[in-house]
């Protein structure tokens, strides 16, 4: 019987080239987008889990809670709650602390500044499964100054030779040396890194370390077998309390975060490679999107064929079917046209691949034979694709009654034309509202990377600097500010959060707010615009520590101190945990500035402070005409003072667009999937035009007969189309709009999509639609009408 | 072998019902070679999808082989009906997908017949009706007489106790015609019971019996 099924299922799809053909590309490429999604997110779930003890490894974060109920959290702890928790709690195993730093890394000639570097405590191999090639896995950081290489470092700075006991240096500060070589770190880690030194480099140097409550560590903890982290998520407050004053202590607390949890949800301040659920969500909605497309031609083509079909139907029934065999026919023939396209789509898998990787910046790889995955995902989308596609022709053409086709009067029903309209607006919905999305996304990135940051990116130089750098600092700026094509030098840091507090005595409330330490250059170099008050000056000595300067944004959001707009010149308030704690007065307010990322979500309060002790960069204002001799210039007396490091610069433009360039990225995801969309709901309009200028043959034959002209068939044929792509429009334009503006609200500055976007998208996709079908209609037309009706 | 009681026949057309069949009453016994005649429209078609089990009357009583088919529900109706019953039409309505072999062999294994009895009963029925040379053909690579000769084999395969045939000869040449009324001849001569439909006295005439059905009356019977 089955082998009866497969025989004439393979015949008829043999027998209409055409619609089999749009059936199988149209279900490979919705079959192919899924198992991509499928894997990506099987790739995304599977961070960090390569760590045996991955379910008992937790990462500590911090909750900051503000005297106004404000909480936030970080993924940063300070580095002092590590050392103490493994004493206090008998259920924690091991602590490994990590505190990434960028560092210069010279062996011989090589001097590179590294950021892929951490210093971490010494059961780092005992606890996480990062493998040691080379080295005792418990001994190789236990002492200071030891450092492990991953094999790609080792490779990079002693090439074939042997690491182990030899040195490095670091920062032309210390010799540090090789006691370990590990294998590179996996893709799927949240942590990162090439080089992994001994924290007690830090510890045994400056033990004051271990006392801090703030810095910037990451606290990783081993919990023993079946212990329970809510139990000492409950014992924090009085950890904490027994180290802290009852102030600090109500406004901290710890949470425990499962290892395997970190890379979907990222804690603020978080490392590199983390993404988030949301993005997931959308990749998968787009894939489900193009398969169900894919399943409505699908469906579509087969009832369209109906007619023919029941026929066969019915005297199949007249010989002895039943209505399950019948409905296992037709089962049959959608599985066999299901898994025909599944194998083309694994084809496309491996085609697209590397696109796909590029789309999605991972580096994630399929090996279908050690992931039972990526069979079982292949082979079950085959058989729901196959189930779906099945069963509404199966249900309809096994329910008909045998007798109607058998009269000589039989017709068609009409029932399966409706059924097959509505599919056929909802397919276009999908492909209008995408076509949408892609111009309102593209114009949205587009519109923020030519944005006025509210200052002039464009020719300033950046420079890392570190803190053993800032004591020459002064004078290197002195020499760089009279150098030809220079007309600014400015030291300053990235953005950090901080609770400012306004009146400690009256009002206990702490806001927060960005703060950007500074330079008396900074606004003049960067081209700020001063909108009350004034710059910071020399002229006034007590800026160097009580002088503060807010962004406009600041006067709207703690609105709630100070009425809106008004001036906030001359309030005082208390920086917190910013030694010497003193008062700072606000002397100025600047207009809104994007200065750590164009698409910053929200643009917050920040705040200007002098502090010369932080300054991590050095950004130069240069001339465009004779840049690289400007730049030659700059590198020249960076080298008479730092003559052994590296002169390292970047154009702080270019770090700008590169995060627009990481979410335009993202965004040829959508440009992709909508391309796919409506090539694969065209394609199925195609094959329902074919369908039905066939069917009319002989219609349009008599009617030309009659004299009726090409263009008046060619409009019978493409008008109802046009309304039934004019009806997707109706209904996905503004359901596409509410999403949408929902999407670009958590841009501060968002593109206005007016009336032009509708209209492109409408008409893209109105165009795109009748022009397939004018296609079909024109031939028909064009065809000698005696041919159509010798043919009958 | 089958009796109607008091059928009836009719469809809901807007408010009202159009009568196809009026109150048949008839009975047809085994071996016999029963003609229905009429004009078109009379519901010659319509008495024969019933007599068939394809379509239910509106009322009356059906009984074939004393079962109370009236009463049966799809599920055991299709079971008798695949039991007993051939079907052959006007316009052959072969499968276009299928050989003539697999056309043939369709039935069997909607009976579930096993594989090497169906070889047999195939090769028996395409020896007999002297389409051995055709068998791998596509029904479309067939003349009209040699479809309905398959039309012919294949509701015979399943060895029916009743064989219902819509105008077999409608589509035909006068000599196709003969030949398959040849073999509706013989097969009532081996004991086969025979109903069909036809507008050819000629054809009426090879049965024994001739029904006229007239606008969903039998006007006359024998
Ligand atoms: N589904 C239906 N709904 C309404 N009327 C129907 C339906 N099916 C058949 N009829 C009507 O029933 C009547 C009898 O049809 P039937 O096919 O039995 O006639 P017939 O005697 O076989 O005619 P012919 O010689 O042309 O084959 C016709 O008038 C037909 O229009
Ligand atoms: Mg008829």
């Amino acid at each position: 019987m089955l082998k009866s099924y497969l025989k004439t299922a393979l015949r008829n799809l043999t027998r209409n080239k055409i619609h089999t053909a749009i059936n199988i590309s149209g279900l490979a490429i919705g079959i192919a987008c899924c198992l991509l999604l499928l894997l990506h997110v099987q790739n995304e779930l599977s961070y960090d889990k390569f760590h045996a003890q991955h379910q008992q490894i937790y990462r500590m974060y911090q909750i900051n809670r503000d005297p106004n109920g404000n909480v936030w959290t970080r993924s940063i702890t300070g580095s002092a709650p590590g050392v103490r928790l493994k004493d206090d709690f008998p259920q924690i195993e091991a602590v490994v602390r990590f505190v990434c730093s960028r560092n210069l890394v010279s062996v011989g000639d090589k001097k590179i500044y590294e950021d892929r570097f951490f210093y971490a405590d010494d059961p780092v191999f005992d606890v996480f499964s990062f493998k040691l090639t080379v080295g005792d896995p418990s001994m190789a950081l236990r002492e200071p100054y030891s450092i492990a290489l991953s094999e790609s470092a080792a490779r990079k700075y002693f090439g074939s030779g042997d690491p182990m006991g030899k040195t490095i240096n670091i920062n032309n500060r210390a010799d540090y040396t090789v006691t370990g070589v590990f294998e590179d770190v996996p893709q799927r880690s949240h942590l990162q890194f090439d080089f992994l030194a001994s924290l007690r480099t830090i510890t045994s140097s400056h033990p004051v370390f271990n006392d801090d409550w703030q810095n910037a560590t990451r606290t990783y903890v081993l919990l023993s077998e079946g212990a329970d982290p809510a139990v000492l998520e409950s014992a924090m407050p009085v950890f904490i309390r027994k180290y802290q004053d009852e102030e600090a202590a109500a406004s901290l607390n710890y949470g425990l975060q499962p290892l395997a949890d970190i890379h979907l949800n990222p804690t603020s301040v978080d490392l590199e490679g983390t993404t988030s659920a949301a993005k997931l969500y959308l990749f998968g909605a787009l894939a489900v999107f193009i398969l169900l497309i894919a399943v409505i031609n699908f469906v579509n083509l087969s009832t369209a064929q109906y007619a023919r079909r029941v026929g066969e139907v019915s005297v199949r029934k007249v010989l002895g079917a039943t209505r399950d065999q019948i409905r296992q026919q037709f089962m049959a023939e959608s599985m066999v046209l299901a898994f025909i396209a599944s194998a083309l789509a694994l084809v496309l898998v491996e085609l697209f691949l590397p696109v796909f990787r590029g789309m999605i910046q991972t580096n994630f790889e399929i090996h279908y034979a050690r992931n039972p995955l990526a069979l079982i995902g292949l082979l079950g989308l085959a058989l729901l694709v196959g189930l779906i596609g099945g069963f509404y022709p199966s249900m309809v053409l096994s329910r008909h009654n045998p007798a109607d086709i058998l009269r000589k009067t039989f017709k068609s029903g009409r029932g399966g034309v409706y059924m097959r309209r509505a599919l056929v607006v909802f397919q276009f919905a999908i492909s209008a509202a995408l076509i949408l999305s892609v111009l309102v996304v593209h114009g949205q990135y587009s519109f923020l990377s030519d944005k006025d940051l509210g200052f002039k990116a464009s020719g300033l130089v950046k420079i890392p600097l570190e803190s053993s750098m800032l004591g020459r600092l002064p004078d290197m700026k002195e020499k760089l500010s009279v150098l030809p094509g220079v007309h600014g030098v400015t030291a300053s840091t990235f953005g950090y959060d901080y609770g400012f507090n306004t009146h400690p005595q009256a009002d206990p409330k702490v806001r927060h707010l960005v703060v950007i330490f500074a330079d008396h250059d900074f606004i003049r170099t960067m081209g700020l615009k001063v909108i009350q008050g004034r710059d910071f000056s020399e002229n006034y000595p007590g800026d160097q520590s009580r002088a503060i300067i807010f962004n406009r944004r600041t006067l709207d959001v703690f609105g709630d101190g100070f009425s809106v707009g008004e001036n906030l010149l001359g309030y005082q308030g208390k920086l917190e945990n910013n030694p010497p704690n003193a008062f700072k007065t606000v002397v100025g307010t600047v207009e809104n500035f994007h200065f750590r990322d164009i698409t910053e979500q929200g643009l917050q309060p920040m705040a200007l402070v002098i502090d010369q002790s932080r300054y991590e960069n050095l950004l130069i204002r240069v001339d465009d005409t004779g840049l690289s001799a400007t730049i030659a210039s700059i590198g020249k007396v960076y080298a008479q003072f730092f003559p052994d490091r590296p002169f390292e610069f970047s154009f702080l433009e270019d770090e700008l667009q590169q995060v627009v360039a990481g979410e335009l990225r993202q965004s040829t995801i959508l440009g992709y999937s909508c391309l796919l969309a409506v090539f694969v709901a065209l394609i199925g309009l195609f094959g329902l035009a074919l369908h039905m200028t066939q069917q009319r043959t002989k219609e349009i034959g008599i009617r030309k007969v009659c004299g009726a002209s090409s263009h008046r068939i060619v409009s019978m044929l493409t008008v109802e189309f046009a309304l039934l792509v004019i009806a997707a429009n109706i209904i996905a334009l503004p359901v596409a709009y509410y999403f949408l503006s929902e999407w670009l609200r958590q841009y501060p500055n968002r593109v206005e999509f007016g009336a032009t976007y509708f209209a492109v998208a409408a008409v893209a996709c109105l165009l795109l639609a009748l022009g397939t079908v004018s296609y079909q209609s024109l031939k028909a037309a064009g065809a000698n009408p005696v041919d159509a009706l010798r043919y009958e | 072998m089958l009796k109607l009681n008091k059928i009836t026949k009719h469809y809901k057309t807007g408010s009202s019902n159009t009568y196809v069949l009026r109150n048949i009453n008839l009975e047809v016994k085994e071996g016999e070679f029963v003609s229905v005649m009429g004009p078109s429209g009379a519901g010659k078609s319509t008495l024969l999808h019933i007599m068939g089990m394809l379509d239910v009357a509106s009322e009356g009583e059906y009984y074939f082989l004393d079962n109370p088919v009236h009463e049966f529900n799809d599920k055991k109706r299709s079971a008798l009906y695949k039991e007993h019953l051939g079907f052959i039409f006007q316009s052959y309505h072969l499968i276009d997908e299928l050989t003539v072999y697999e056309n043939l062999e369709t039935p069997l294994l909607y009976k579930k017949v096993k594989s090497s009895q169906r070889k047999s009963m195939v090769c028996d029925m395409l020896d007999r009706f002297q389409v051995v040379g055709k068998k791998d053909l596509f029904p479309h690579q067939l003349s009209g007489g040699q479809q309905q000769l398959v039309g012919v084999a294949r509701a015979l395969i399943s060895q029916p106790k009743l064989l219902l045939a819509d105008e077999p000869t409608g589509n035909l040449h006068s000599s196709q015609g003969e030949e398959i009324m040849d073999w509706f001849k013989t097969l009532n001569d081996e004991g086969m019971t025979i109903v069909q439909v036809t507008h050819s006295e000629k054809n009426a005439a090879y049965g024994g019996r001739i029904i006229k059905l007239v606008d969903g009356w039998i006007k006359s019977d024998g």
